[in-house]
Parts: C-alpha cells; structure tokens; sequence
C-alpha cells in the first residue's frame, strides 16, 4: 500500500506536480508507519516482510530522488551520491541497529526550505557517518567480546 | 605502522604533488589522522588490562602487545565511503593518500580483515619473512629522501 502511494508520487513529480507529489509521499510515510504498527499488533512480522519492505523502501526514495533529478531541482550527481549513501548505510543497519532516518522525509525539508540540493547534501551526510559510526559500533561491540572471552567473564 | 611512518610517507606524497589549502588538509586527514580511530577501541583496551583513568599518575600505562587496534576505517572496505566523499569534494587526494595510509599498513605482519564487519576474511601482511622494525625503517628512510629531495 505505502509503495503504491509512494510510486503515485514519483509519478506526479515526474509531471511537476511537486506539491501533490510530495501530499501523496505524507500518506506513503503513514502508511508505513501504520504497515508496522499493523504488523507488529497482531505479531504477522516476518524476515520476507522485513527484506520486502526495505527493499520497497529503498527502491521508492531511490526513485523519488531520481525524480526530483529528473525534474530539475537537484543535480544527479548529488542525488546518486544520497542513494549511495543510504544503501551503505542499510547493508549494516541489522547489525549494528543504528539508523538515523534521514531518507525520504529530506524532501520535505527541501520543499520548505526552497533547496533540494541542500536536502539530499544533508541526506547524503547524515547517511555517510552513520555508516561510519554503525562499522564503529560493530567493531567496539565484537572487539567487547573478543575481550571478555579473553578474561572469562560472564 | 607507527604514526611517524606515515606522517613522514604523508609528507613526501605532499611534497612530490606540491599539495597546499584544502587538498594539503585532505592529504594528511586520509594519510594520518584516520589512526585517529584507534581512540575508539582506547576504553576496551584499559578495561581489559584493569587500568583506571583515576590511577593515572600512580600505575603506569598498560603495554599489552599485538592488541587489535586496527578498525574498519582504515581497511580496504573504507574505499566505500571515502569514494563518495571524494566525489562529493571533486577531489582524488582522500583516495590516494588513503591508499598510501592502506599501503603502509599491509606491509606490516599482523592480522588484517579488508572487508569487515560484511565478511570475517583475514590476511597478514606482504613480505612476511621481512621484520616490521625492518620494513618500517626502510619507509622512513625512503619518506625522508623524498621529501629532501623536493624540498
């Protein structure tokens, strides 16, 4: 349901339609939010749902920034270096359960603040150094246990 | 390696590229300042030697030996996002000096993991047969006459 919302939306991006584009993008994120809440009530939480929905997720903000690109109010350099940075961010967000959320809720900013370049810099970044820090967390995590095995502790 | 090493390796690279401003700075963040991340595994190593920061001036520091300082920031696996920025800086400085910083570091023989946390594959380093002490001296050796050479 969220990604077919979400789809609506890069498709009236696509036409210039920013405005209704980025009102159906809102009910594409509740939307998501609900999917869970939904999921996680009646305990229907599955890894497929799971590796689905990430992989709904990433292909809509993909497609959403793209679009943006495409329509001219960003450069594609900067939107492919925001997706980059997201999905680095997504291959060891399990592992270190560390995510910043900075994703398709940019493009409101960007909206708000008239620059959608600064937006998706800004997504860009925060992405990034989360990745930085989520490889940071990991290794201090098993450096931890390779530690305390080493001195029999509980 | 020793941060010596590769300040003076680092130096000859800014030397011979006659870097200076923004690109001398990017030079010596991806040549030197990415053993920074040692800091972080810096509280793991005193816990486990039971070193206290309030005993500081009593007890003197621990020296534990082939402690595994190294992480993933100065691994080849970094490549992934330090390409990106450069990118972004249109700028190839962060991917040269931070391939030389790699360099120095897989000459020496410990335990390396290119590729962690996304695979556990480990390797030494080249030229086993060779001492660290040995090939840490002939870098420093080679760094200074670069660097007199260009100056």
């Amino acid at each position: 349901m969220s990604f077919t919302i979400g789809s609506i939306s890069v498709i009236l991006i696509l036409f210039k339609n920013l405005k209704l584009g980025l009102l159906f993008l809102l009910a594409a994120l509740i939307f998501d939010v609900l999917d869970g809440a939904v999921a996680r009530y009646f305990k229907l939480e599955t890894k497929q749902g799971k590796i689905l929905e990430l992989i709904f997720d990433r292909t809509n903000e993909a497609s959403l920034f793209l679009a943006i690109a495409y329509v001219n109010l960003v450069d594609f350099k900067t939107t492919i270096l925001a997706i980059v940075a997201i999905l680095l961010m997504t291959t060891i967000k399990d592992k270190s359960k560390f995510d910043p959320g900075c994703k398709r809720i940019m493009l409101f900013v960007g909206y708000l603040l008239h620059n959608f370049k600064l937006a998706l810099e800004i997504t860009f970044f925060v992405n990034l150094f989360s990745f930085i820090l989520s490889m940071l967390i990991i290794e201090y995590k098993n450096q931890k246990k390779i530690d305390c095995q080493s001195r029999t502790c509980g | 390696m020793t941060i010596l090493s590769h300040i003076l390796f680092t130096t000859s690279g800014v030397k011979i590229m006659e870097l200076n401003g923004k690109e001398l700075l990017l030079a010596y963040v991806f040549g030197v300042l990415l053993d920074l991340d040692h800091l972080v595994k810096l509280p793991l190593y005193l816990k486990k030697n039971n070193f206290k920061i309030s005993n500081i001036f009593k007890q003197s520091l621990p020296r534990e030996r082939y402690y595994n300082w190294r992480t993933s920031l100065q691994e080849p696996i970094a490549l992934s996002w330090i390409i990106p920025i450069a990118i972004f800086l249109n700028s190839i400085i962060p991917i040269i000096f931070f391939l030389s910083h790699l360099f120095l570091d897989y000459l020496m023989n410990y335990r390396k993991s290119p590729f962690y946390p996304l695979s556990k594959f480990a390797i030494r380093g080249l030229s086993t047969s060779i001492s660290n002490k040995t090939k840490e001296f002939i870098i420093i050796i080679i760094s200074i006459c670069l660097i007199l050479l260009h100056l």
